[in-house]
């Protein structure tokens, strides 16, 4: 029998942060868009219909539905006694977003590309034995973690 | 009489010196070949007479002993891993782990048992009914993976080797019988469990020879593709894999073909299914970059190419090939595997002239009409490695640029956000290097997959009459507005009908 420990958001073991927006097509690498994106966008010409072709959007408004974010794990706190470290981080619907063997120690960063719908994720960190328990970090959306 | 002595002496000499000779050649293994045994591995176990071949015929156990010996003092199974492709599980990628076998071998002196065993790889799994994970040695292998010869391996695809360490010389047993039981995962726990999970099989083995043996863990089938491999003999090496969107799912990204004109909003002038995968190194470097997708619906009349680039950083080298898949019965196109070439970044021009490529025979369109004939498009998937490991923050982001080049305008079409790339296309000359139209909105749109597209000429507001109030609180109600679709204005088909 596995003892399984959830860890919160708000104690700081994990630190979450997303950045909206796509990548820079001049240079074609990733840029971290201003999240005020999502912020300062103008409402569209509200009319009755629901058609998009009788409606019209204003600067800056966006259809888009993914989102990045950067997911940042301190495997300081985490004591196991193997010698392997594994993460799996999935979606709700346990959809596998990263799978691997990371560094026994230390903070990993994951950038991931996922919409608000796929909240609350899951992180499960695992070792090569049984004795080591699974730790699994439930990561809740919250807004305010958009930068 | 004499006669007859003379005859029934003679060919008892004959047989003898056959006998001889086939003995002789099986210990000197002037004649091994790897051979394929009757016994086969069903439903997760396996009782295997090591000295019966496929087809009723005996091994000697002076050539078990020889296999043995040349490899050195372990007799080494080949594994043909035959799982059904689910999940992650496919044709280029298949696993099981093994939880226990037994080797007993029957001679004069006594019975010896032995229970140790190794593969080339193990993955941490969780045995079904528990959540605790611990090391297994698992088989890994994909469809047709090999080209070994042998006796009764034609028609085989053998992938993975198995070793079993023997201290005693087999040319005097009696009996050689390996009992095997594949591990029951815990598949509710989703990968790496539901990967390793055995199904029915069959997983054919064979007895090898020391160089198919060194073949086949040199070609090391499927492994790139499988999750959480550790490799046995290099645990240090180990590659993770971060997905975009995830593992099992795929972006779905629908374009209006009309730009720089508007167009009337049904987003399936073009709609391709991918997703892209960074294979990671242990300091969380990119090594590698691979893509896989479906051509899903075309409801433009005019004719594309569809490009995924993938910026690369200056400097960056790397190599590779994609494969183009027909869909089984299709007349257009056949299976094709370039060379990648990234002198100038990963820009892969994938789906090269869509309408003869995707064409319905019974419409101009292919999948956008509701009641006409549907047609699966053509799939693809491309692996480059990166001849340098590049960091992750340093790596173009999700979703990439997929975009569309349209011939009969000259004109690409890249995602909100995105510029041309394309030194010879209209959008530059005509200063069109923005992609949004008149009304604000863009002419290509990243959908999660169980977005349906509307069907041909309905609006997308239509189909989703959730999307205005999404677009009109920035983005914070209605967020799931793509699940709530009118089913008579969106395309009946899933995922099940495209991802072939």
């Amino acid at each position: 029998m596995i003892f399984l420990k959830q860890f919160l958001f708000t104690v700081g073991f994990l630190l979450l942060f997303g950045c909206g927006g796509g990548g820079s097509a001049e240079s074609g690498l990733s840029t971290n868009v201003d999240a005020a994106d999502l912020a300062t966008t103008e409402p569209i010409v509200s009319t009755s219909s629901t058609r998009l072709a009788d409606n019209v959007i204003a600067n800056k408004a966006s259809i888009r539905m993914f989102e990045k974010y950067t997911i940042r794990i301190d495997l300081n706190l985490i004591e196991h006694q193997g010698n392997f470290r594994f993460l799996k981080m999935n979606d709700r619907d346990g959809n596998i977003l990263f799978l691997g063997q990371t560094n026994k120690e230390g903070e990993i960063q994951l950038p991931l590309h996922i919409t608000v719908n796929d909240f609350p994720l899951n992180a499960h960190i695992f070792s090569e034995l049984a004795s080591d328990e699974t730790h699994i970090i439930e990561v809740n959306y919250d807004a305010s973690f958009i930068q | 009489m004499t006669h007859h002595l003379f005859s029934k002496k003679l060919r008892f000499l004959a047989l003898s010196t056959l006998l001889s000779f086939c003995i002789f050649g099986a210990a000197t293994g002037q004649e091994l070949e790897s051979t394929r045994l009757k016994e086969t591995i069903s439903k997760g176990t396996g009782d295997i007479n090591l000295l019966l071949a496929q087809g009723n015929k005996a091994i000697s156990p002076a050539t078990l002993e020889h296999l043995r010996s040349e490899n050195n003092g372990d007799l080494v199974l080949g594994v043909d891993v035959n799982e059904a492709a689910s999940g992650t599980e496919k044709a280029a990628t298949q696993g099981v782990a093994i939880e226990a076998l037994l080797l007993t071998v029957s001679t004069d002196e006594g019975v010896y048992e032995y229970t140790n065993f190794s593969t080339q790889t193990k993955s941490s799994l969780a045995k079904t009914s528990t959540e605790s994970r611990q090391f297994y040695h698992t088989l890994i292998g994909r469809t047709g993976s090999n080209n070994i010869t042998g006796s009764g391996l034609n028609g085989t695809s053998f992938d993975a080797t198995l070793r079993i360490p023997v201290d005693i010389d087999l040319s005097s047993a009696n009996s050689v019988h390996l009992a095997i039981t594949l591990l029951e995962t815990n598949e509710d726990l989703g990968d790496p469990e539901a990967f390793y999970d055995y199904s029915a099989g069959f997983e054919d083995l064979a007895l090898l020879i020391a160089s198919d043996a060194e073949y086949l863990d040199t070609q090391a089938a499927g492994q790139a593709d499988a999750p959480l491999v550790v490799l046995t003999n290099a645990p240090a090496s180990f590659v993770s894999k971060v997905y975009y969107p995830a593992a099992d799912s795929f972006y779905m990204v629908g374009y209006e073909d009309q730009f720089p004109k508007l167009g009337d909003y049904d987003f399936n002038d073009l709609v391709v299914a991918y997703r892209v995968i960074f294979s990671l190194n242990s300091d969380m470097q990119v090594t590698a970059i691979s893509s896989e997708g479906y051509l899903v619906a075309r409801g433009g009349s005019f004719d594309h190419n569809w490009h995924l680039r993938i910026a690369l950083p200056e400097g960056s080298q790397a190599g590779g090939t994609y494969q183009l898949y027909a869909p089984l019965g299709s007349s257009q196109g056949s299976e094709q595997v370039n060379a990648i070439d990234t002198t100038s970044g990963l820009d892969i021009s994938i789906f090269q002239n869509t309408t003869s490529l995707f064409s319905s025979p019974s419409s101009t369109y292919a999948n956008t009409i509701w009641d006409e004939e549907v047609i699966q498009g053509h799939k693809f998937s491309f692996e480059i490695a990166l001849s340098n490991p590049v960091s992750l923050d340093a790596m173009d982001t999700a979703p990439f640029d997929p975009y569309l080049y349209v011939f009969d305008t000259n004109y690409e079409i890249h995602l909100e956000g995105q510029s041309p790339v394309m030194p010879n296309s209209n959008n530059i000359a005509d200063g069109l290097d923005t992609f949004t139209d008149d009304r604000g909105y863009p002419f290509a749109l990243v959908f999660p997959e169980d977005w349906h597209y509307p069907n041909e000429y309905v609006d997308m507001g239509d189909a989703y009459p959730e999307l205005i109030e999404f677009i009109q609180s920035n983005r914070n109600n209605k967020t799931d507005w793509y699940k709530n679709g009118v089913p008579s204005g969106i395309s009946k088909r899933s995922k099940a009908d495209w991802a072939w």
